[in-house]
């Protein structure tokens, strides 16, 4: 059947417009759910937890990934995860604020939320400071301050009393975030902060930033004491293998000391209990 | 009309290939230029075409020279078909006539009777079984026509034709001069490179050689000298046979029949 | 136009409606009407129209160069053109920093512009007319300008890094409305200098002798063709990285739909670059969940097979 020139156009755009207009139908199946309003949304783990710990729990509508702790966040809808952000869902909702931490997603992402009309605060988090400030801002953001105050006081104290009888000079230390490829922390990572306040000394810090890739040369010829690492991160096998490779080349053999992964590379309320661990094994280290 | 005057081209600096060719083509005139291989007839015909610029002499086309004419303007006057046509496979027979009506197109008014020119064409080039056929499902024969139904659209006052009749069986090549002479007829001037010393001068048409020296000659008058000229432009004695009253020349084949008796040749089975 | 031509223009229209609907309503995120249609208005639009406008530019790029280049396998990535313009590209980001994200586009464009036309032409006289080696010179280049750009975003400005990657691999931002406006200015360009002289792109098929005794100004409309594939191609790049294959596969497809006349080719090729991104980016929101991969992951699915089978054909044909 042969169809006329200008009847085959015609047909074809009335069908190209037909489609168009399908999508009123999209449009409207999708608006029909009605979104509880919620005014925070959290773009990292770390701030996950400091709104919990403040009291803005119920306020949140959307988390980072991992949304492990505390429970009640696990029950939220995901809308980012490392260097990537769900534009979409978080225009949808329409949060007050948005938070998040420098690094975790990339600044063009933060860049077009708050062109689209999103307002965006993210933190430093380079040291034990920044993260108290970010605490203490959150809150004041979130009309949480006085909470949020309350919990600031309550980790330095913390801190401060895990401090106590701590030797004067500090040994050198190195944290191991990743066995394959090799990555430890470097100067200016929190868990840099995290090291010194331990009475430790990072062993990498002079020459490398902040999550540098190394090799296992290098980790020996800075002569760590102290080998830290994420708890349940790494396949138990290859923990062994490394420790057992470095022990090879270093004269004295270094201590291996395992925090949980979320304490240890997760800034926020729970610091205390990984500069707790750290500062028991710190004083350990000079018994002979 | 093409004028070419004292014209020297060479590819490579130092071997000068074309050393002062002079030739011309008036309204009304097919020229056949015949020569060995070799000797520079493309050149020659890319030259008159204004495909290639000369490194001495003068080009003219309808009294200026061809390379001041204005692209589409000497489009319109002059058309050239080289050897070898690199078409596209796909091309079905009547777009490639079709091509012919470019320069038309480019400069206002455009030519109002494509269509009815078309039909000529194709009706003087018996193209209607293969007038909507592919270049790829062509004989060579007929996609030697397509080329040439290209230039006839061109419509143009002067036609340049690298071997027209190349692949033409001889009932084609007979049409094919014939309708060159018709077209010099209407006023045309046409140039065509041939390997055939014979063809154009039985339909009445001029004959010049192009010998290895470079420079080009007309095919003369007399018996003995066209015998000469040939000779020499060939390295292969010729013998001649007169045909309606044309001198016709054909390479003597005894020097070839006896060399092969003589010799205890690699062809020859023991 | 006869009729196949008009079919095929119809059908490649058709197909970018689809595809503007695929794009514009595929898994949009729950909420009430008015949330909805803040998403719609916001990055849904723009992202569309930059996908249609950049899909586009790609596939009338692609088709220009096999024209001019004449040969079948070449297109804006395989040529190496995208390669050094994301490089130039990259270059101005990670120099200029924050700053050149969304108002450095003019300064990014024309670096990607200079840094592509600047491969092309070295590519160009370094294989002086050799198809393979063309091909294989392009090969080279993207993944020496891919490597030179993760060094360079190692070196100066490691936060970047995984902008970059994304860069690399292609991705329809979301832009501001007025980016995608100002990329469609050079489309339209293209697209109605080449409607009314589709004729003389036919010509260039034929050999130089011809083209010109029928009266084409052939180097100029061969360089001029050139120009215009490498800016589209570039501008492309500058918004969205090095989004691979579309102008390879576009200009086969409009070829079998279309046929080979360039006046409808050019249109075609626009509608059928358009649609397939605007497929690729539907089918990005579709399958994405929280994974959002690039839309140059989907393009390299379908457009890395297609390439293969062309360049065994190719090869079978002997290089032509």
């Amino acid at each position: 059947m042969r169809l006329s020139l200008p009847g085959l156009v015609v047909r074809s755009s009335r069908s190209g417009f037909l489609l168009l207009f399908l999508l009123p139908v999209v449009f409207i199946s999708c608006s029909h759910y009605k979104n509880p309003h919620k005014r925070w949304t959290s773009l990292s783990p770390s701030i996950t937890e400091i709104l919990f710990a403040i009291g803005a729990g119920p306020e949140v509508g959307g988390v980072c990934a991992p949304a492990d702790y505390p429970a009640a966040a696990a029950a939220l809808p995901v809308v980012a995860s490392w260097q990537k952000v769900n534009v979409e869902a978080i225009v949808a909702a329409s949060p007050e604020y948005c938070f998040t931490i420098d690094g975790m997603q990339p600044p063009r992402v933060l860049n077009t939320l708050s062109r689209l009309g999103v307002k965006v605060r993210s933190y430093p988090m380079g040291n034990l400071d920044d993260l108290f400030g970010c605490i203490e801002s959150v809150g004041a953001l979130t009309g949480h301050g006085d909470e949020a105050d309350r919990i600031v006081a309550a980790m330095k104290q913390r801190i401060s009393s895990a401090r106590l009888g701590l030797p004067r000079d500090s040994v050198d230390a190195v944290i191991v975030v990743g066995i394959k490829p090799l990555v430890v922390a470097g100067r200016n990572s929190f868990m840099d902060d995290m090291l010194r306040a331990a009475a430790f000394r990072n062993s990498i810090a002079e020459r490398w930033g902040n999550w540098p890739q190394v090799s296992l040369e290098t980790v020996a010829l800075s002569k760590p004491r102290i080998v830290v690492y994420p708890r349940g991160e790494f396949p138990r096998k290859d923990v062994d293998v490394f420790l057992a490779n470095l022990d090879k080349l270093l004269d004295r053999p270094v201590r291996p000391l395992a925090i949980d992964a979320d304490l240890l590379s997760r800034p926020g309320p729970r610091t205390p209990l990984a500069i707790e661990q750290l500062c028991e094994e710190r004083k350990e280290v000079e018994k002979p | 009309m093409i004028e070419l005057m004292d014209v020297h081209f060479s590819y490579r600096p130092g071997s000068e290939l074309l050393k002062g060719c002079s030739l011309s083509v008036s309204g009304g005139e097919v020229v056949a230029l015949a020569g060995p291989n070799g000797s520079g007839k493309s050149t020659l015909l890319r030259l008159s075409a204004g495909v290639l610029v000369p490194r001495e002499g003068e080009i003219l086309l309808d009294g200026h020279p061809i390379l001041g004419w204005d692209r589409v303007e000497r489009a319109k006057r002059l058309a050239y078909v080289p050897q070898k046509s690199r078409v596209p496979e796909e091309w079905r027979v009547h777009e490639i006539a079709a091509l012919g009506d470019y320069p038309y197109q480019q400069s206002p008014p455009a030519r109002k009777f494509l269509g009815k020119r078309l039909r000529e064409v194709r009706e003087a080039l018996s193209l209607e079984t293969v007038w909507n056929r592919r270049l790829k499902t062509l004989s060579g024969g007929e996609a030697q026509r397509a080329s040439l139904a290209r230039a006839f659209v061109q419509d143009t006052g002067s036609m340049v034709l690298d071997e027209p009749a190349a692949h033409l069986d001889l009932s084609y090549q007979m049409a094919v001069y014939r309708i060159f002479s018709e077209l010099a007829a209407g006023g045309r001037s046409i140039l065509i490179a041939t390997h055939d010393v014979n063809l154009s001068r039985l339909f009445g048409q001029r004959l010049v050689i192009l010998n290895g020296d470079g420079v080009v000659k007309p095919f003369p008058e007399d018996r003995v000298s066209q015998g000469e000229l040939l000779e020499e432009a060939f390295g292969l004695p010729f013998v001649s046979r007169e045909l309606t009253g044309v001198d016709c020349w054909f390479p003597d084949p005894s020097p070839f029949n006896k060399k092969m008796t003589d010799k205890k040749s690699v062809l020859k089975k023991d | 136009m006869n009729h196949s031509e008009w079919r095929a223009l119809s059908l490649s229209f058709l197909a970018v409606a689809v595809g503007c609907a695929a794009a514009l309503s595929l898994a949009l995120p729950r909420g009430n009407a008015a949330e909805v249609w803040r998403v719609i208005r916001l990055i849904r639009i723009p992202e569309t129209l930059t996908a249609l406008v950049v899909g586009g530019g790609l596939g009338i790029s692609g088709l220009l160069f096999q024209l001019v280049l004449r040969n079948d396998l070449a297109d804006p990535y395989v040529l190496g053109v995208a390669g050094g313009g994301t490089f130039s590209t990259v270059m101005v980001i990670l120099l200029a920093g924050g700053a050149s994200a969304i108002f450095g586009l003019p300064v990014r464009g024309a670096a990607a512009f200079a840094g592509g036309f600047l491969t092309l032409l070295f590519l160009m006289r370094l294989s002086r007319g050799r198809p393979a080696v063309l091909l294989l010179g392009g090969v080279v280049a993207n993944t020496a300008f891919a490597a030179a750009s993760r060094l360079a975003t190692v070196l100066f400005s490691p936060t970047q890094l995984a902008h970059v990657t994304a860069y690399l691999v292609g991705f329809i931002p979301t832009p501001p409305l007025w980016v995608p406006l100002v990329l469609a200015l050079p489309v339209l360009y293209t697209l109605l200098r080449f409607w009314s002289s589709g004729r003389g792109l036919d010509l260039l098929l034929l050999s130089d002798d011809e083209a010109s005794s029928l009266g084409l100004a052939v180097g100029r409309v061969r360089k001029e063709a050139l120009t215009l594939a490498t800016l589209l191609a570039c501008m492309a790049v500058s918004i969205c990285g090095m989004i691979g294959f579309v102008g390879l596969v576009v200009p086969h497809v409009a070829k079998l739909l279309a046929g080979h006349r360039h006046r409808v080719l050019v249109p075609v090729s626009f509608l059928v670059g358009a649609a397939f991104l605007l497929f690729a980016q539907g089918a990005g929101k579709l399958f994405a969940g929280a994974l959002l991969l690039p839309v140059g992951v989907y393009t390299s699915l379908v457009g890395a097979p297609v390439f293969l089978y062309l360049l065994v054909r190719s090869a079978r044909r002997g290089w032509r």
